[in-house]
């Protein structure tokens, strides 16, 4: 059975539809990419999932987490789900930690809500966490403030945070897109391990079909909020059907991606 | 060790270590009022009516019915502050509640809280608390209450703003990803995050309070006798001005000194929050 199943899901912002009948489907430990480009709708597909759409968002259709209906659930129900079950790493580095807070309180924060642990145990867990993320002497950055951080560290620690309570489901909305070009190849490395390692399944946003290419099975593509394609990455790749598809493989050819001119 | 770092860059700051003298200079004088005085700053005594500064023991002199300028200052900075702690902290009770009820409610409440919010900041708070005297009559509570109300829906507007921002936030996203629930998110995010600028509004609403109740008080709304008050000292003494010009002028420099050290440490509190200043602080 699918881990997370999502028929027809359509998301209305102040009457216009920013994402329209989408379907998808994710087994546990399966990679699915979702690719598009900039206002498709795969950030707000990604929050409808975790239940985090902004107010005065209707969402309508079906999205099952290991078969259980999450849309109309309640906020203490979803909290509950939240960060346990399914969790997600977000695209700017920067404003997705809190500056005012240290980060050991920050990666702790998931085991803190789910596990209960009291706040020594918490700062045990948290130089843990930040060792399996490779972030370099742990003791020292658990005791940092975020903008002693680089980008980099920063994303490690979002990363960290999502995996702490090792849930079923982890989103990436685009975690590399804010990165340097070197970091983010170590950053896809180490998202790439953590997931194989846990059996974590993933939703892999991205715009880049190249970074695509590298870590995902499956990928489908929205455009205007509509799901046009989907398949296997390899057959997206040699055979896109779809225009929209076509132009992206272009472009990313056009910049030269080995996965992508094979 | 956060809380001293922020002590230490508010002290280098200018306006943050002139403030931080005033206003110091203003609880002093309050602290030591409770203990001592000089003589008693209520007791009339006509036999020492008019006396000049130095005469007599009174340093600074006496006013028309014997009373002793000094003890009277270092009293009144005692209804001075009170009046400015209560009004703030009734103005942070008020701002907050409003602010809140404005971002965390369902859209259509929230709505209904921004306009109500609105028209109260159309009323003057010197004109709420004449009203609430002419009702009640005077009172301390009367003061404190209209200054508190009064800036309390001032800071509301503020306070929603910044809550606003903060709601808004990728960090607060995060949190609410890792399964943090509302009232958590409010406590560990948003209100350490809307803090220092809450703070910098509430020292100003202290120096607002200071004048207010010295207004009302010279204009006979405020606090009322026995309780001795620079703004009632200023009224009683300003038809004798000609004659003893300094009686009149110490509470007015008690007076403006307070609001300027407020001020100041309102400015000083602003720099030393500073997100820029704060980076290179810690940084360093
Ligand atoms: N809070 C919001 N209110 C109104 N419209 C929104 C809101 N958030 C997103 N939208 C609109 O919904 C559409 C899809 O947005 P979304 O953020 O999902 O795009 P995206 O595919 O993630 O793009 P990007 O690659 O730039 O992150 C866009 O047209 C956007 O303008
Ligand atoms: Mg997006």
């Amino acid at each position: 059975m699918s881990l997370l199943k999502i028929t027809d899901l359509s998301v209305r912002i102040g009457g216009t539809t920013v994402v329209d009948e989408v379907g998808l489907a994710l087994d546990p430990g399966e990679r699915l990419a979702l690719i598009g480009e900039s206002g498709s709708g795969k950030s707000l597909t990604a929050l409808a999932v975790m239940g985090l759409l902004p107010g005065g968002a209707e969402v309508t259709g079906s999205i099952r987490l290991g078969g259980q209906e999450l849309l109309g659930l309640g906020d203490r129900e979803l909290s509950r789900l939240r960060g346990e079950r399914m969790a997600m790493v977000f695209q700017e580095p920067m404003s997705a930690l809190n500056p005012l807070m240290r980060i050991g309180k920050q990666l702790a924060e998931p085991l803190r809500l789910h596990r209960g642990l009291n706040r020594r145990q918490a700062s045990t867990a948290a130089v843990e966490l930040a060792a399996q993320v490779g972030l370099p002497d742990p003791e020292l950055i658990v005791r940092s403030w975020p903008h002693q951080l680089s980008g980099g560290q920063r994303q490690r620690v979002g990363l960290a945070m999502a995996l702490a309570t090792r849930p079923a489901l982890l989103i990436a909305d685009e975690p590399t897109t804010a990165l340097d070009v070197t970091v983010q190849a170590d950053m896809l490395r180490l998202l790439d391990d953590l997931v194989q390692q846990h059996g974590t399944a993933l939703l892999f946003i991205s715009h880049d079909l190249a970074v695509v290419a590298q870590l995902c099975q499956r990928a489908a593509v929205l455009k205007d909020g509509r799901l046009v394609e989907e398949g296997t990455t390899d057959t997206l790749v040699r055979t896109p059907q779809h225009p929209y598809t076509q132009r992206l493989v272009e472009a990313a050819r056009a910049t030269g991606s080995e996965e992508v001119a094979r | 060790m956060k809380f001293s770092r922020a002590v230490r860059a508010l002290l280098r700051s200018r306006s943050g270590f002139a403030g931080s003298v005033l206003v110091g200079l203003l609880v002093l004088s309050a602290l030591v009022s409770l203990v001592w005085t000089p003589y008693d700053p209520t007791l009339a005594r006509p036999q020492d009516s008019w006396l000049l500064p130095f005469s007599g023991g009174h340093v600074l002199g006496t006013d028309r019915l014997g009373r002793d300028e000094l003890s009277q200052l270092l009293t009144g900075a005692r209804s001075t502050l009170s009046t400015a702690l209560l009004a703030a902290a009734i103005a942070a009770a008020v701002g907050l509640a409003l602010a809140f009820a404005a971002v965390l409610t369902p859209r259509r409440l929230g709505a209904v809280v921004v306009q109500l919010t609105d028209v109260l900041i159309a009323f003057p708070v010197l004109l709420i608390a004449m009203i609430l005297t002419a009702v009640h009559g005077g009172s301390t509570w009367t003061v404190v209450t209209a200054i508190g109300v009064g800036a309390g829906v001032n800071l509301a507007r503020v306070a929603r703003a910044e809550a606003g921002r903060v709601l808004g936030t990728d960090y607060v996203l995060a949190a609410h990803a890792a399964g943090s629930g509302t009232w958590r998110t409010v406590r560990k995010h948003l209100l350490p995050n809307i803090a220092p600028t809450l703070i910098v509004q509430l020292s100003l609403v202290l120096s607002v309070a200071v004048l207010a109740e010295a207004a009302l008080s010279y204009l006979g709304f405020g606090t009322p006798a026995p309780a001795v008050s620079w703004g009632r000292m200023l009224q009683e003494q300003q038809q004798y001005v000609t004659a003893r010009p300094l009686l009149v002028i110490w509470p007015g420099l008690a007076v403006a000194a307070s609001v300027l050290g407020f001020n100041l440490l309102g400015d000083g509190l602003r720099e030393a929050t500073d997100a820029r200043l704060r980076v290179r602080e810690v940084a360093a």
